[in-house]
């Protein structure tokens, strides 16, 4: 029953097509011919005048900007740039790409506490990107911080790579630590 | 019809012609219908665990997830109905704190002088946002409110009221704006969206239960009146107690509420290779994109 009321359903959208004297298949050429004459699309479009820089602006920055000049050091977020400071020093700190410092986190798994039955976490600050004598560095940076947080940190040089790996010290004091020596 | 309907399908079908409306999202998928995900077969997809290790292990009661063995979770939480109910439709922002919007700003990445939004923010390619995944946009958080130095000019999708405070304490002014699904991906990455040729949407207005939210002036909603805001601008800052700048630092107009970006009007194409826009001639196509429509996909 259902069916039969599609198929009369049908029949009323196709009246066209019934009406056509010549079937499709006499001729299909002219048929295709026929459509392809035709507009497909009523879609036109109309050149408009645009401020271009309004499009520039949305591109993505592909290569890192310049800093731009500031009046005064540190900037409003606490940023400076190396100073001739940073020459003195039996060892030097190169920035990264992007002007910050090489500052990074890691938080490592450690033993099974058994009491909670959970891990402990251990949270690192790894100082990268150093060169000349990494154990001077290493050694001011111990001062440095220890004076400032009174308890001992623990430290580990990878001579290496020229990474020192830092335990028990926030990343702003070592962040501090490398602006006072001018790196 | 005198006979019984049989088949889910033929209700379905005499639901339709019975209806007196029929919108084009009444026929969108439910939700999680599609996922991006991988599926594993059933054979292979041990989850942890084997069968053999589910056949001989002792059964916790049922209900119980983890934690305490005698008291599963359900009587933990007896209150709660549907735990992460709304876990499919809830939104999500990405925190943007204000000490790192002083940072890019100094580092050169933002330019304090132009209209900071989302297009703004994700071309320092710093931040990643994917509209997929119901992440609708930017949330300005207070870290650095303190000493927030620009006169900016900013739209976020969500503000605290220490953001606004500290973003109008320095003559800057803030926004908050909803963007579609659809708007948000052309805003998030404009090169893109301009390369496979589509067109510049316009910006639907927000779903009925963000509508509020964009509305009140108190939020600086991008539909709220700009009379309400200025009063509210006052009235933040007597409260807050701080001296607001005597002369409007920021003087561009705003956007509109269906703009996507500064400048380039919506149902228009971009060509980058060109250098030039081409908008629609056609009466029904300008209808189209000048048409003001609410967001219904989520509510």
């Amino acid at each position: 029953m259902f069916s039969r009321r599609l198929i009369i359903r049908a029949a009323q959208f196709s009246t066209s097509q019934s009406k056509k004297t010549e079937k499709l298949w006499e001729n299909p050429w002219k048929h295709a011919l026929h459509q392809q004459e035709q507009p497909r699309t009523s879609a036109k479009v109309l050149e408009v005048p645009i401020d271009w820089s309004y499009v520039e602006r949305l591109m993505p920055i592909e290569i890192i900007p310049d800093v731009p000049k500031h009046e005064t050091y540190p900037t409003p977020s606490g940023w400076t740039p190396p100073t001739e400071a940073a020459k003195t020093h039996s060892y030097y700190v190169r920035r990264r790409r992007d002007h910050m410092l090489p500052l990074y986190l890691e938080r490592k798994r450690d033993l099974l506490n058994e009491k909670t039955l959970d891990f402990d976490y251990v949270e690192l600050v790894v100082l990268r990107n150093v060169d000349g004598n990494i154990f001077d560095c290493e050694n001011e940076l111990r001062q440095f911080v220890e004076a400032q947080l009174d308890h001992p940190i623990a430290t580990h040089v990878d001579e290496l790579k020229g990474r020192i790996k830092i335990k028990g010290a926030p990343r702003k004091i070592i962040e501090q630590f490398l602006y006072s020596k001018g790196f | 019809m005198s006979q019984a309907l049989r088949s889910a399908k033929e209700r379905a079908l005499q639901i339709v012609e019975q209806a007196s409306k029929i919108r084009i999202q009444d026929a969108r998928d439910n939700l999680g219908a599609r996922t991006s995900g991988r599926q594993v077969r059933k054979a292979n997809n041990q989850m942890g665990h084997t069968q053999g290790a589910l056949e001989r292990a002792a059964k916790p009661p049922l209900g119980w997830i983890w934690g305490d063995f005698f008291r599963p979770w359900q009587r933990m939480f007896p209150g709660e109905k549907h735990f992460n109910a709304d876990i499919n439709v809830r939104r999500e922002y990405i925190p943007l704190s204000l000490i790192e919007l002083t940072r890019l700003i100094d580092l050169g990445w933002i330019d304090p002088s132009k209209p900071i939004d989302i297009s703004t923010l994700c071309r320092t390619q710093k931040f990643q946002i994917n509209p997929n995944i119901r992440q609708y946009g930017f949330d300005l958080t207070e870290e650095g409110a303190d000493s927030f130095p620009y006169a900016i000019d900013i739209e976020v999708q969500y503000a605290t009221q220490s953001a606004i405070a500290a973003v109008e304490k320095a003559g800057g002014r803030i926004r908050t704006s909803y963007y579609d699904v659809n708007a948000l991906e052309a805003a998030i990455d404009p090169k893109k969206w301009f390369e496979k040729g589509n067109v510049v949407p316009q910006r639907k207005a927000p779903p009925k239960t963000l509508i509020g939210y964009y509305m009140d002036a108190k939020n600086r909603g991008y539909l709220a009146d700009e009379s309400d805001i200025e009063n509210n601008r006052i009235n933040l800052a007597n409260i807050r107690g701080y001296k607001l700048p005597d002369h409007e630092m920021v003087t561009e107009p705003l956007k509109t509420v269906d703009q996507v970006f500064h400048g380039i009007p919506a149902g228009s194409v971009i060509s980058l290779a060109d250098k030039k826009l081409y908008s629609p001639t056609n009466e029904i196509h300008r209808e189209y994109y000048s048409k003001q429509v609410a967001d219904k996909q989520y509510s």
